[in-house]
């Protein structure tokens, strides 16, 4: 088993193609929490992102025989998690309020978890910025994935994200500091 | 892969990744098996069987060289004499008195068209 955690993706799949159960339950343990992040950007609710990550796998390893091992694991995989979310919230428009946040990476705004109100402030206007925007802050700021990781988790590239956390930052800033009355 | 961030919207708890990843694990279980059968292949009881498959070639060595004539036997003697026939060539050059003379070497073997055998 300590071998199988040295292996990459790409052989822990190939493996998995040959019936390895081992092999995937690496992948599945490697993967479970980046892909629940990622379903959870779309459902909003953990168990509808349970259902999703669960169909996801589901579909991964019924479609094991047609992955192309030459190419990287973690975008197909993610690819398939992302259509079964898609699929998944087009059947139910449902979208679950936000909790609280707390605080934001390396701009803080005022809002913190003992100031409750500030803290909705921040997470209403997180839920204003535009879809990939709070995806991207979602994931990098609140869940920790690097830009690079949640570039292909979103299926976009690393710049792009970057780029729309800066600009969603910014845009956030000008939120609180307007809800703050610290501007016009 | 990832930071611990205190903001995180998934649990932190470790049984319940533990919890849903066996149950992601389970599922697998019948595709993956599927998997296994398929690929199978055609040497796969070959390969489970080695053990055996290499103690009977061992024995059948064993057998084939016991039961072989050895190179001093009648036998061997006599296929020996059948297969290397002396032949004429072989005799006038190696079985003659005297060595043969160019003319009849020349006789014995003609000369390639012009160009030939060279380069």
């Amino acid at each position: 088993m300590k071998d199988e955690q040295n292996r990459t993706d790409e052989e822990l799949a190939r493996a998995a193609r040959r019936g390895d159960a081992d092999a995937y339950d690496v992948l599945v343990r490697r993967y479970l929490r980046p892909a629940m992040a990622l379903a959870w950007q779309y459902t909003r609710r953990l168990e509808d992102a349970e259902d999703v990550v669960q169909e996801g796998f589901h579909r991964v390893v019924r479609s094991l025989a047609e992955y192309d091992d030459r190419r990287s694991f973690s975008p197909w995989f993610y690819t398939i998690v992302r259509n079964v979310a898609r699929t998944a919230i087009s059947k139910d428009g449902r979208r679950a309020a936000l909790a609280p946040l707390t605080l934001l990476e390396d701009e803080p705004p005022a809002a913190t978890s003992a100031d409750p109100v500030a803290a909705s402030d921040v997470a209403h206007a997180i839920d204003n910025l535009a879809p990939m925007q709070q995806a991207c802050v979602r994931l990098c700021d609140m869940e920790g994935f690097t830009s690079g990781e949640a570039g292909t988790m979103l299926g976009i590239g690393e710049a792009t994200v970057r780029t729309h956390l800066h600009r969603a930052r910014k845009q956030l800033r000008v939120a609180m500091a307007t809800r703050q009355g610290m501007l016009p | 892969m990832m930071a611990e961030n205190p903001v995180s919207k998934l649990p932190e708890d470790p049984a319940y990744w533990r919890r849903l990843s066996r149950q992601i694990s389970d599922d697998a279980a019948a595709p993956l098996a599927a998997y296994a059968g398929e690929h199978d292949v055609w040497y796969g009881s070959l390969a489970r069987n080695a053990p055996w498959v290499v103690a009977a070639s061992a024995a059948a060595m064993l057998v084939l060289w016991f039961a072989l004539p050895t190179t001093d036997s009648p036998q061997v003697a006599r296929w020996f004499e059948s297969s290397l026939a002396p032949n004429e060539i072989a005799g006038t050059l190696v079985g003659g008195p005297v060595p043969p003379s160019v003319d009849e070497l020349m006789a014995q073997f003609p000369p390639a068209l012009d160009g030939e055998g060279t380069r």
